[in-house]
């Protein structure tokens, strides 16, 4: 790994949260201005991803927009989360799991526990992998 | 290529190809010659958004056709953007902050080996 630089830059797009780029020297994530922490930090992690496994990414750029639902979820942004993101933000998952309990949808829990969609996606898809995710509601 | 309905990608892969004399059918010939299961149907619907194209495209093209430096890039962002959100607005967005970044590794190479940048030269690090 080259490392991964991190720079703000003004999209005009304000859905475009990032843009990520490993075919220069050192790889390098562009993240919106102004973005809010939670969406920054997912975006953030999500470029370690891509930068560590470039074998499992194999494309040399990457631009990536906020979801507005589970549909618009980016699979390679869920990919390249998931190895990271309990060891990187535990507290992410106690919430996802506590709004889990209570809706049963990603876009509900995303919207109340206040992780980003594609992290709360990560997040559930590790928990069912473990047979740890309620999924009836008999529980 | 406006009236063709092409994705951006599709422009851009179509430029190419045109450039080369060729078509999207020999080169749909010359991928399954190489191993690739495209065909000229595929490769239409690939450049008009109908299905999107396969992961490895860019390469099979820089294999049949040899693609320049500027080529490759090209393909390689209309492939990541071209076929989802073809704006242009993020598509200059994209090529204003590339020619930012490599300005700014520019000028810090140049620093490290004692070279005297331009005043003013990447500055919007954040």
């Amino acid at each position: 790994m080259r490392g991964l630089r991190v720079v703000e830059w003004g999209f005009r797009n304000k859905r475009m949260e990032g843009y990520f780029a490993r075919d220069f020297d050192m790889a390098v994530l562009a993240v919106q201005e102004d973005l809010r922490p939670e969406a920054r930090r997912a975006r953030e992690m999500e470029a370690e991803g891509y930068d560590e496994r470039p074998s499992a990414f194999k494309w040399r750029q990457k631009a990536c927009y906020t979801a507005a639902n589970v549909l618009e979820v980016d699979p390679d942004a869920v990919r390249a989360l998931r190895p990271r993101i309990e060891r990187e933000q535990p507290e992410w998952v106690e919430r996802v799991k506590d709004e889990w309990e209570s809706f049963r949808d990603v876009e509900s829990v995303a919207f109340w526990a206040e992780v980003p969609i594609q992290a709360v996606v990560a997040i559930l898809l590790n928990l069912e992998e473990r047979g740890e995710l309620l999924v009836n509601d008999d529980y | 290529m406006e009236g063709k309905g092409y994705t951006y990608f599709g422009e851009v892969f179509d430029r190419i190809v045109r450039s080369r004399r060729s078509s999207q059918s020999a080169f749909a010939r010359k991928a399954q010659a190489l191993g690739y299961d495209y065909t000229q149907s595929s490769v239409s619907n690939w450049v008009r958004g109908v299905h999107g194209a396969p992961r490895d495209l860019p390469t099979v093209a820089d294999v049949v056709y040899g693609l320049t430096e500027e080529e490759w890039e090209e393909l390689g962002l209309a492939y990541a953007y071209g076929q989802r959100l073809p704006t242009k607005e993020d598509l200059e967005d994209i090529r204003e902050f590339r020619e930012f970044y490599r300005r700014l590794l520019e000028s810090e190479r140049k620093a490290s080996e004692g070279i005297v940048g331009e005043p003013g030269e990447a500055d919007r690090e954040g």
